[in-house]
């Protein structure tokens, strides 16, 4: 019995880990390019859920149909924030970047508690609810259609930066901004771009969790510490390592829940956190960075 | 009298031999030049000396001790001292206050320490552009100050990283005048160069690194008649500074 | 020689109307809670609170160049050991701030040790310190003997013993020398050896090995002495606000707060901490005060006002003055000034 609690923790986990994978895409594809530790990166997931949550509130329409607008936005917010914010202080020391972005994160978050107020909002899908059964395990519905809808958009990115013209362009600047700029690449319009997609990747990830987690102002903190953990894991700008970080903390805060009471569950994402960080702070995929 | 000793030194990276087997000696008072074209494991040397990298093998001995394991900033309390190839000042300080915290090595209070500034930065000419930002300086300026910086932490052995690179050839001939004052009070001196001109004219005697290897030893007119030296020179280096 | 005249004229000029801007602004302190109303003198009283806080995280932050985004930690750490020693035990808080700024020394050195021995820097190291900050956090929501979720409510006892007091002018008095003090010792690290080697490792970590620094040793008691004095800022608060709990304590927005006063003001300046506060904290009252109703508005400000400075004044207010002298200096012919 104790045997199949654990396999169900982990078939849980491993549904959690794509949407932290997801989230942790956009975090490490917007370092790899650009070297900034992106803090207002759960602030735009935030606005994600929002932006879906609001849409079916006012009109109906599931977050999953609405997800190419939210999408979208979120892009084009991303875009200009690189674009207005950023790219002007791209040289700055390194931590003026940081504080930056902690500043956009400060601001967003208390935008939405300015329009929306504190409230937990969820949102219903009647349709959902419930779960499916495979095998010896119940899956939840709505997190099984997250993790399929997150691994898909993640195959797509993954083909897109490998095969494209864009993709390619985008990894080169990643490699070397200067070389990328010699070699006539616009860096400035690559970054922007970066950040579009990076701030895409989240804002769809917070659209595919509000059927089954709450929104408010501040829920993008749990997301953002979660997904810095997975970034460091995998090593901060390494795109194998978002995937695989995100599941193996996915399962181990799963697994972590089913053994530990209260809270606790967390303590094992910051312990592993602190321990990469400190033993292996290029990570499991990272390359060593300065 | 042996001032410092390497023996047998290796260093690899990652399965590349950055310095392989290196022994030398080097006397008080000498000038000594290392080089070897690019990528010969000089700076190596310079960085396994001055302990910010540990050997795999080999020891380091300076004044007759042991100093192999010790930080670079224990290193420099023993009396070497050294400039980085690519400057690092305190940008955001004084050019007074770079060297002060370098006097303050050695000296027992804040006087002690700001006469031992003075004389720095008069010895190297900044006395006039002490109350500037070191980020205010000129490149060549820079390394003047990285210089007086290592003086007032009153060195017994200097190890210069390319200090004359990107000088035209008047700060050249300034630096080696300098050079010559500072041995002339007793200093000893290690010089990583490429501009052969000057390092062959101050030089003692020079060393020749090459994929990590010793590969000839002397005064400067023999090493540059020594075709391995040559041969070396010729295949590794693309600029032709001979 | 009238060249030189005129500049020490003019020096001395300037430092008499340093005096008298310092001594009219030691009046105004002084004088302050006997004029102003309650309102006045609660915000009095946060303006120093957050002067304070910034000064303790300015010592690592901006001498010493480390960004740590975890110094809720700290914070915690202090507000948590002197209201558990005082509500369950009976100790002042007097004793207990004491205590907490030891815990949160020895805690900030061993952080320190960690993240320096593994070589972390930069980004690294602050996000290393914010996962540490959340660690307790996550403790202190679980640990029932340390009230849990609910926090810790302290026992009202109005009484000089027990740091508690009916109104705000002790509170005015504590805070104020406390930001006195840690101001003052600020100036005499600026002074010091210590101070110097402080400044020199944020500048250039190698350089000052090179030149015989210890850096390794100087870093982790730039930790030690900026946890420990934000130690006392968090016993200050819990003893203010007679109430603290995980969140309150151990939160992000406590680490966003304690940087946020030093980065408008000036990183790495005596007197940015307190600008930055200055200029903060009545605005944040005040618009917290005209638009009561809607939350967050403040805050929203802020974060507006910290990528407004981030991109127009990178050193911040006291930063961007002293080079504006600096310059005039120079070109009015001062003797250069000699450290």
């Amino acid at each position: 019995m104790r045997g199949t609690y654990l396999l169900q923790a982990v078939v849980n986990g491993i549904l959690l880990g794509g949407v932290y994978a997801l989230v942790a895409l956009g975090l490490t594809l917007i370092f790899g390019v650009m070297r900034i530790v992106n803090f207002a990166h759960g602030a735009l997931m935030m606005i994600g859920m929002y932006i879906a949550y609001w849409i079916f509130t006012l009109w109906g329409i599931n977050p999953y149909l609405s997800l190419p607008l939210t999408m979208g936005v979120l892009f084009l917010l991303g875009a200009a924030i690189q674009r207005f914010l950023i790219d002007p202080i791209l040289d700055a020391p390194q931590h003026n970047q940081l504080l930056l972005t902690l500043g956009v994160m400060l601001f967003l978050e208390n935008l939405a508690l300015f329009l929306w107020s504190p409230d937990f909002r969820t949102l219903r899908l009647p349709w959902l609810e419930g779960a499916v059964r495979a095998g010896f395990f119940l899956v939840n519905k709505p997190r099984l259609l997250a993790f399929l809808f997150a691994l898909l958009s993640t195959l797509a990115l993954y083909l897109f930066l490998k095969h494209t013209e864009t993709g390619k362009t985008i990894r080169a600047t990643a490699q070397d901004q200067v070389g990328a700029a010699l070699v006539g690449i616009d860096v400035r319009k690559v970054n922007a771009l970066t950040f579009g997609i990076g701030s895409a990747c989240v804002g769809m990830a917070g659209a595919l969790v509000t059927p089954y987690f709450y929104t408010a102002p501040q829920v993008g903190h749990v997301f953002l510490l979660i997904a810095f953990v997975v970034v460091v894991l995998g090593g901060l700008g390494s795109f194998t390592g978002a995937l695989v970080g995100g599941l193996i903390v996915g399962v181990g805060e799963s697994i972590g829940a089913l053994l530990l009471p209260g809270s606790f569950k967390e303590l094992v994402i910051y312990a592993i956190f602190v321990l990469v960080l400190l033993y292996r702070p290029t990570g499991l995929f990272g390359e060593r960075y300065e | 009298m042996t001032l410092l000793a390497l023996h047998e030194l290796s260093k690899s990276f990652g399965g590349l031999m950055a310095v392989h087997n290196l022994s030398m000696a080097i006397e008080e008072g000498e000038i000594v030049g290392l080089i070897g074209p690019n990528g010969a494991g000089k700076t190596t040397v310079f960085n396994l000396i001055s302990g910010f990298l540990r050997p795999d093998r080999g020891r380091i001995s300076f004044q007759g001790k042991e100093i192999l394991g010790l930080p670079p900033h224990a290193i420099c309390q023993m009396g070497i001292a050294r400039t980085f190839q690519i400057v690092r000042p305190f940008a955001n300080l004084t050019v007074f206050k770079n060297v002060f915290i370098g006097a303050l090595n050695r000296a027992k209070d804040k006087r002690e320490a700001q006469k031992i500034t003075c004389e720095s930065l008069e010895v190297v000419g900044l006395k006039e552009k002490q109350g500037l930002l070191a980020r205010e300086l000129t490149l060549s300026e820079q390394r003047r100050l990285e210089l007086a910086r290592c003086l007032a932490t009153k060195p017994v052995l200097l190890l210069l990283d390319e200090v004359m690179a990107g000088l035209n050839p008047q700060e050249v001939e300034e630096m080696l005048q300098l050079l010559r004052t500072l041995h002339a009070r007793g200093l000893t001196f290690i010089l990583i160069e490429h501009v052969m001109q000057a390092i062959m004219t101050i030089s003692h005697r020079v060393v020749v690194l090459h994929h990590g290897e010793k590969i000839a030893e002397g005064p400067p007119d023999e090493v540059a008649e020594d075709p391995k030296v040559i041969e070396a020179y010729l295949l590794g280096a693309p600029k032709g500074e001979w | 020689m009238s060249e030189v005249l005129s500049a020490e004229v003019k020096a001395s000029r300037r430092s008499i109307g340093v005096f008298l801007l310092a001594g009219l602004a030691l009046g105004i302190v002084v004088a302050f809670p006997f004029v102003a109303s309650p309102y006045a003198l609660r915000v009095g009283i946060l303006i120093a609170y957050y002067a304070y806080l910034g000064q303790a995280w300015n010592i690592l932050g901006g001498y010493t160049g480390q960004f740590s985004f975890g110094h809720a930690a700290f914070f915690g750490l202090g507000a948590y050991t002197s209201s558990l020693l005082f509500a369950k035990l009976g100790v002042t808080p007097w004793i207990g701030m004491l205590a907490g700024a030891v815990a949160a020394a020895t805690m900030g050195a061993f952080i320190g040790l960690l993240c320096f021995r593994y070589g972390l820097r930069g980004p690294y190291f602050s996000l290393a310190t914010l996962a540490f900050a959340e660690i307790l956090r996550v403790i202190a929501l679980n640990w029932r003997a340390v009230g849990g979720a609910m926090g810790v409510l302290l026992p009202l006892r109005e009484s000089f013993w027990a740091m508690q007091f009916p109104e705000g002018p002790p509170y005015y008095a504590i805070i104020m020398t406390m930001l006195a003090g840690i101001t003052m010792l600020t100036y005499l690290l600026e002074q010091s050896r210590v101070g110097a080697y402080f400044v020199a490792i944020r500048e250039s970590e190698d350089a000052a090995e090179a030149i015989g620094v210890d850096t390794m040793r100087y870093k982790v008691l730039a930790m030690a002495l900026s946890s420990g004095l934000t130690a006392l800022g968090g016993t200050f608060y819990a003893q203010y606000f007679s109430y603290i709990d995980p969140n309150l304590a151990f939160g992000i927005d406590v680490s966003v707060a304690v940087l946020l006063p030093v980065i408008i003001g000036g990183v790495g300046t005596l007197f940015g901490p307190i600008a930055g506060s200055l200029i903060l904290t009545p605005l944040g009252e005040v618009t917290r005060r005209l638009l009561g109703g809607y939350r967050g508005v403040h805050l929203m400000l802020f974060g507006a006002i910290l990528v407004a400075v981030i991109l127009f004044l990178p050193h911040g207010i006291a930063g961007a003055i002293q080079e504006r002298q600096r310059i005039g200096r120079r070109f009015s012919h001062d003797p250069p000034r000699s450290s």
